[in-house]
């Protein structure tokens, strides 16, 4: 739930913050400045933020943290263990637990055992909506790759490797909801009970009635 | 993307279609009712469960078959009651499709292919050379693709022939079956990109697909089960929602 | 980029102006993709073309290969390289190369045919032509195989198969002398072997064996055979023919033979071919690009069926229906156009150089035959519509696609129609009834004969149009092993391809039994009428008194344990030159024995004396047979007039026997006009000059018998006589008689080879022929017969099966995923061709046998050929069944051997 996304975001800006000292040296403002830009300002930090991650870093030997410069900034390295910590980091495969919209999947699996629940309709609903943001999604890629490339071509890069996977992930949504109505007709033809659709089609029909007029 | 407001008339519209197979026990209702515009400039998607329809209506759409009650209205005239003579024209003309695989003549090539509907037409080779090019331009091939046999060329070109040979001449409306459904991740996008692209140049184009990522290219996506539309998804407009929502 | 489509408003208006242009532009773009079409297919195309472009092949050779007796072909073996050929007309002796050269302006050299005599083993008589010895190279006339040519008196060229049957080689020398006129042998050396015309009786020098230049060597009875070619560059004109021919002359000009239409007062009717040879060529023309259709039109239906998703993308597209057909006859009109060069063009060349060909192998030269162009340009054209034709029925199935299933890539179900077999029965039992009928009652005279024609034509129709009913029945067995239910429904479905095919093997097999029964049924009838010349085994010699003499004295050189017996007739019956050397006459009542000899020669000078005194002369009718000694009894006399000739007498027969007394039977009795007392006068008369001297004449006993009163067979060659004679009685009274016959009699009968080897040294006009019984055609043209059909048969089962193989791959790839045996394929392969055969050979043998049965019944209820006056009608049940299970096991082991790579798991797409 919660808990778990948050934790996950955690431990995405703590592993941000070491790659990036890999580098060398830098001090807190700058460290935030590379992570927002790297992640294609898609994940804006507070300095706050970064400087509670930098502590932990610290107390766990990861960062070390240096003199103050004359502007009174105070400088990170990373040390050895942190380099090795970041290498394993690397190379190895990001843990699966954490499952965004589980609530989706709550939902549903409450909904079938809960008597006088339509789940058609709720997955039908869920449905629309997705595909919309499907749309958006779409249009907004082609946008990117409409304008021409401007400053940086990295972070464009890392814009869209996002946006892709947002696509993918809404993808991957829909196709369950397709199979999840597939499961919940064949039940219900096994089990004698009239799919609960018929009514939610002729409504629909009505409202095409309105809203697709067939000639202006 | 703004859209090309064009003309008031819609060039697809389907009137109260009904298709109706069989008799008796083996009566199958493949379409019920069905009502849908399609405007110059709209990609119109149509996803459903296998049964659904879907190809039915594609069919009905381009008088490749017959319905059992209502119209099909193709850029204003009503080709539901038709001579057969008179449906070639509509097909040489107004409409054009793009199917899954096998879209191009083997023994033709590439701009031969293109050109195919306008020389069934009349038009003789040499006036054709100029729409075709055109066509095949617009698809984003070059002049050299043109001289290729279909088997020597890759699956996104022959689906991108496919578009153009959809949209040669005075055509505009195209009919596309899951036209991504023999291609690659990566093709595939771009074959939904050009289409999306013809469409805002104007065209109207409906789409089956059962690919949630290819609808999502369309503007809007229609529901189809048991031969009804049961939904349809429209995108909403705005991006800096969306940056907000994701962090 | 982003092109604007161009919006409702404004679009532009695309109708094409002019329809002509645009049917023009469809046809293009049909024969565009159609070519295209063809190239992707090879292997079918090919076929289609070798089905269609064999026939015209077939008949272009044919017919421009039986030009060998056209004028303009025969021109170079008639003159060589000469512009003009002289003969005397008469006076041959007179003539020699001086004085004809006096008369004609040119080169004029001499050549002379005839025998000579050549001392191999035997004293033979060996055809042989002479010419000056260095006029042969140039004479056109000789084409030199090996060696060289003459170049001295004593040094000859001969024959390849002269060379071969008497062991010479080159430098090898032959003893020569001249066989008429004695004289001392000289040794004449082979210098060369020579091909000469291979048509003997058009040009001088054709047929003999021996080039030399001793034409004094050669000698012949005949003066045709002495003459003069004329050399020089200007064509002889018809006034120079006419000059020469006032002069006695008989002279030939080549180039009016060339350009017959310049001579004045010519028939140019003669020079026309004569309408039968067309009629047969066309008949037969017409059939074999009838079986040619029956056989592309599966071709073509497996044409439009891999074209079916084309079809469907490009009736998508916008086409119509005509369209659609257009893309399938497009292809087969080009097809057929192609076929039809080709063939016309391969059968024009192998027909003009085919007897080019053929003499040079025998070893004598031929030209090459004038090109028949009209025949090759209808053939050509035949072809293209044939093509065209067979492809209407498969055009109309594309024309009626159904799209939707069509693009989906879903198999089609195939419709089949209900009413054409009931037409089909009714047809069939209609038209065999038709022809049986008429067969049986009407008169055998042409018009019911075309009506029969047409009904058994009509018939094979109805058997056809029936065809697809019986083989949906076939796919119905169900306790049939799977290999042959498999293969049947498959037959079932696919009866687009089917039923040509065994239509195909239906026509073959129906023909195949009409002709079959035709000619059995003629040899039944002409064996029933035979008589054989002489007994069997023995064998006969015949010709001029010398020749026969010369053969007898080989015969009995070779083979001493031969019994040879010359037989005799009164004077000089087979006399050669213009009069008998001897004659003998039976005196009539009321003439003179003078007369009796005379008569008739002095008609010619008198035209009121009367000739009916002459009437029992030898030679103005049967002559009298001269029995040897100790055969008397072999004649089958009754017993008075046996005893008659026994006792030195006469028996005559009355009429003669062999006798042509034309319009109606013989009305003169031999009784009334020679029989005086119980006897007869006969006298002989011996030749001088012009007229005969009769001879003492001599009263003899005489009987006179009916031919019905004799018993016994006779030989064939007894069958000519008025009566018969004792050698005794007719060496006693003094009469003339001539050697007529040899017999020839072996102690074990005579083989064909040793009849062979000696007939190569006896004399051409003197060969021995054994009698061997009656040879019908049946045995010989059966087997051409049985070929052609089954070759036909065969063709057209494989063709269906490798099609329909093709087919079925996704289908047997199936089966092999699933688990059927390796065997199963070739199985279904044996079991498609073998089930097409079988119905196609029974159904088609069964419509041939009641229609042959129709024409044998006619043919031999009438006067022509061998009509025999009651009814005969021969099955050759032999053949027929030779041809069933020759041709059903065939084509199954053929289909075997075609299917037995293994086809793999491909992929079960289209």
């Amino acid at each position: 739930m919660a808990g778990a996304v948050v934790k996950g975001h955690v431990m995405s800006v703590r592993w941000g913050i070491l790659a990036l000292l890999t580098e060398g040296p830098m001090y807190g403002a700058r460290i935030r400045s590379e992570f927002e830009q790297r992640t294609g300002g898609t994940w804006p930090l507070n300095v706050g933020q970064v400087y509670t991650t930098l502590a932990r870093l610290e107390r766990d030997g990861l960062v070390e943290g240096q003199e103050a410069d004359d502007e009174g900034r105070i400088g990170y390295r990373i040390t050895r263990e942190g380099r090795r910590q970041v290498e394993l980091w690397w190379t190895s495969p990001v843990p699966r637990e954490d499952s965004p919209r589980s609530e989706l999947v709550i939902k549903l699996a409450l909904a079938v055992t809960v008597p006088g629940v339509d789940v058609q309709q709720i997955v039908q609903n869920q449905r629309s909506a997705s595909l919309s943001h499907l749309q958006d999604l779409t249009r907004l890629k082609r946008g990117t790759q409409a304008s021409p490339a401007g400053n940086d071509s990295g972070s464009d890069l890392a814009w869209s490797l996002v946006l892709d996977h947002l696509i993918f992930t809404a993808e991957a949504e829909l196709r369950w909801l397709d199979h999840v109505e597939g499961r919940l007709q064949r039940e219900a033809a096994r089990s004698g009970r009239r799919p609960q659709h018929d009514h939610q089609a002729h409504d629909h029909q009505a409202r095409d009635h309105e809203t697709e007029t067939v000639v202006r | 993307m703004a859209r090309h407001a064009e003309a008031d008339i819609p060039v697809l519209i389907l009137e109260k279609l009904s298709r109706i197979h069989g008799s008796g026990e083996l009566t199958v209702h493949a379409l019920r009712r069905i009502n849908l515009a399609v405007r110059a400039g709209e990609l119109i998607a149509v996803m459903g469960p296998s049964g659904s329809g879907k190809s039915t209506l594609l069919n009905l759409a381009g008088a490749l078959d017959k319905p059992t009650s209502g119209r099909v209205l193709i850029e204003g005239e009503d080709v539901t009651s038709m001579r057969p003579a008179a449906l070639a024209a509509v097909r040489r003309r107004k409409v054009g499709f793009v199917f899954q695989d096998f879209n191009l003549v083997p023994s033709l090539t590439a701009a031969e292919n293109v050109s195919l509907p306008l020389e069934l037409d009349g038009w003789s080779p040499r006036r054709t050379r100029q729409p075709v090019a055109e066509a095949l331009d617009a698809v984003g091939l070059s002049g050299q693709v043109g001289d290729r046999y279909p088997s020597e060329l890759s699956g996104g070109q022959q689906q991108r022939i496919a578009i153009a040979r959809s949209l040669v001449g005075p055509r505009r409306l195209v009919l596309a079956d899951e036209p991504t459904g023999a291609l690659d991740t990566e093709t595939g996008d771009q074959i939904m990109a050009v289409l999306r692209e013809r469409c805002d140049a104007g065209a109207a184009g409906l789409l089956v697909t059962h690919e949630p990522r290819h609808a999502g290219w369309a503007d809007r996506v229609i529901f189809l089960r048991d031969g009804a539309v049961i939904d349809s998804a429209e995108s909403a407009a705005v991006d800096e929602r969306l940056m907000r929502s994701i962090g | 980029m982003t092109a604007q489509i161009v919006a409702a408003g404004a679009r532009r208006a695309d109708r094409t102006a002019d329809p002509a242009v645009a049917w023009l532009n469809s046809w293009r773009l049909a024969f565009r993709i159609g070519w295209r079409e063809i190239r992707r297919a090879r292997g079918r195309s090919a076929l289609i073309m070798i089905m269609v472009g064999a026939p015209v092949l077939l008949i272009i050779a044919a017919v421009t290969g039986s030009n060998s007796g056209s004028n303009s072909t025969m021109v170079p073996e008639m003159f060589g390289n000469a512009q003009a050929t002289v003969q005397a007309s008469k006076d041959g002796d007179h003539w020699n190369t001086d004085r004809v050269g006096a008369l004609i302006s040119g080169r004029v050299v001499q050549v002379t045919g005839g025998e000579i005599g050549v001392s191999l083993g035997d004293r033979l008589r060996i055809a042989a032509v002479g010419m000056p010895i260095g006029e042969m190279s140039g004479s056109g006339l000789f084409r030199l195989r090996s060696g060289h040519w003459p170049t001295a008196d004593d040094q000859i060229m001969i024959t390849r198969d002269f060379a071969h049957r008497h062991n010479l080689r080159l430098g090898a020398t032959v003893p020569g002398f001249s066989w008429q006129q004695p004289g001392p042998t000289t040794d004449l050396r082979v210098v060369g072997i020579v091909a000469l015309p291979q048509d003997v009786s058009v040009g001088p020098g054709g047929g003999a064996e021996v080039v030399t230049g001793r034409s004094r060597m050669i000698t012949t009875d005949d003066p045709s055979q002495v003459s003069y070619l004329v050399f020089r560059t200007a064509p002889v004109s018809y006034r120079e023919i006419q000059r020469l021919d006032s002069h006695g002359l008989d002279a030939t000009s080549r180039y009016l033979v060339e350009h017959p239409e310049l001579v004045p007062g010519q028939d140019a009717g003669d020079q026309q071919e004569s309408s039968a040879p067309v009629a047969f060529y066309v008949l037969v023309g017409g059939g074999l690009l009838f079986e040619a259709m029956l056989l592309a039109g599966p071709a073509f239906a497996i044409a439009a069926a891999r074209q079916r998703h084309t079809m469907g993308l490009i009736a998508s597209n916008g086409a119509v229906h005509k369209q659609l057909r257009r893309q399938l006859l497009g292809q087969a009109l080009l097809l057929g156009v192609l076929a039809g060069a080709i063939g016309a063009g391969l059968g024009l060349v192998s027909g003009r150089y085919v007897s080019v060909v053929s003499a040079w192998l025998t070893g004598s030269w031929a030209p090459p035959n004038a090109l028949a162009w009209a025949p090759a340009v209808v053939a050509f054209l035949g072809a293209a519509v044939a093509a065209v034709v067979a492809a209407l029925l498969p055009a109309r199935g594309v024309g009626e696609l159904d799209l939707v299933a069509v693009l989906r890539r879903r198999p089609t179900a195939t419709r089949s129609r209900t009413f054409g077999p009931l037409i089909g029965s009714v047809v069939l039992a209609g038209g065999l009834a038709v022809t049986l009928g008429l067969g049986f009652r009407a008169a055998p005279e042409m018009t019911p004969r075309y009506i029969m024609g047409g009904c058994t034509a009509a018939a094979f129709i109805g058997a056809m149009l029936m065809l697809p009913w019986l083989i949906t029945a076939l796919g119905r067995g169900s306790r049939l092993p799977l290999s042959i239910r498999l293969a049947g429904r498959d037959i079932a479905r696919q009866a687009a391809r089917s039923v040509p095919a065994m239509s195909a093997v239906l026509v073959a097999s129906g023909m195949f039994a009409v002709m079959g029964i035709a000619i059995a049924t003629d040899d039944h009838a002409e064996a029933e009428t035979y008589t054989p010349f002489t007994a069997m085994g023995q064998g006969t010699i015949q010709g001029s008194v010398d020749d026969m003499q010369a053969a007898a004295n080989i015969i009995r050189g070779r083979h001493p344990d031969w019994k040879l017996t010359p037989h005799s007739s009164l004077g000089d019956p087979d006399y050669g030159g213009d009069l008998p050397s001897s004659t003998v006459a039976l005196v009539p009542k009321g003439c003179t024995p003078q007369q009796a000899v005379t008569a008739e020669t002095q008609a010619d000078r008198d035209p009121d004396a009367d000739s009916r005194c002459a009437n029992g002369r030898s030679d103005y009718s049967e002559p009298v047979t001269v029995v040897p000694d100790g055969q008397l009894g072999t004649i089958g006399l009754p017993a008075a007039a046996a005893g008659v000739l026994s006792e030195g007498g006469v028996v005559l027969v009355d009429p003669p026997l062999g006798l042509q007394c034309s319009p109606g039977p013989c009305t003169q009795s031999v009784r009334r006009t020679y029989l005086t007392d119980n006897t007869v006068t006969l006298v002989g008369g011996t030749r001088k000059g012009d007229a005969y001297v009769p001879g003492k004449p001599a009263r003899l006993a005489a009987a006179v018998i009916g031919p019905d009163d004799l018993t016994g067979t006779r030989p064939g060659w007894t069958g000519y006589t008025s009566g018969w004679i004792s050698a005794d009685a007719a060496s006693k009274a003094g009469l003339p008689s001539t050697v007529v016959l040899w017999t020839v009699d072996a102690p074990r009968p005579i083989t064909e080879a040793q009849e062979k080897t000696i007939d190569e040294v006896l004399p051409a006009n003197a060969q021995l022929s054994v009698e061997r019984g009656f040879h019908g055609q049946l045995a010989t043209a059966g087997r051409v017969l049985l070929g052609i059909a089954g070759a036909l048969v065969i063709i057209a089962a494989l063709i269906s099966t490798a099609l329909s193989q093709v087919e079925a791959r996704p289908d047997l790839a199936t089966l092999t995923a699933v688990g059927a045996q390796p065997g199963l394929r070739r199985r279904f392969a044996a079991a498609q061709a073998g089930i097409l055969v079988l119905v196609g050979v029974v159904v088609g043998q069964l419509v041939g046998i009641l229609a042959g049965i129709g024409f044998a019944a006619s043919n031999s209820r009438g006067d022509s050929g061998g009509g025999v006056g009651h009814l005969v009608v021969t099955v050759p049940w032999q053949l027929s069944g030779l041809l069933l299970v020759g041709a059903v096991l065939i084509a199954a082991v053929l289909a075997v051997l075609g299917a037995w790579s293994s086809p793999g798991l491909t992929r079960r797409l289209g």
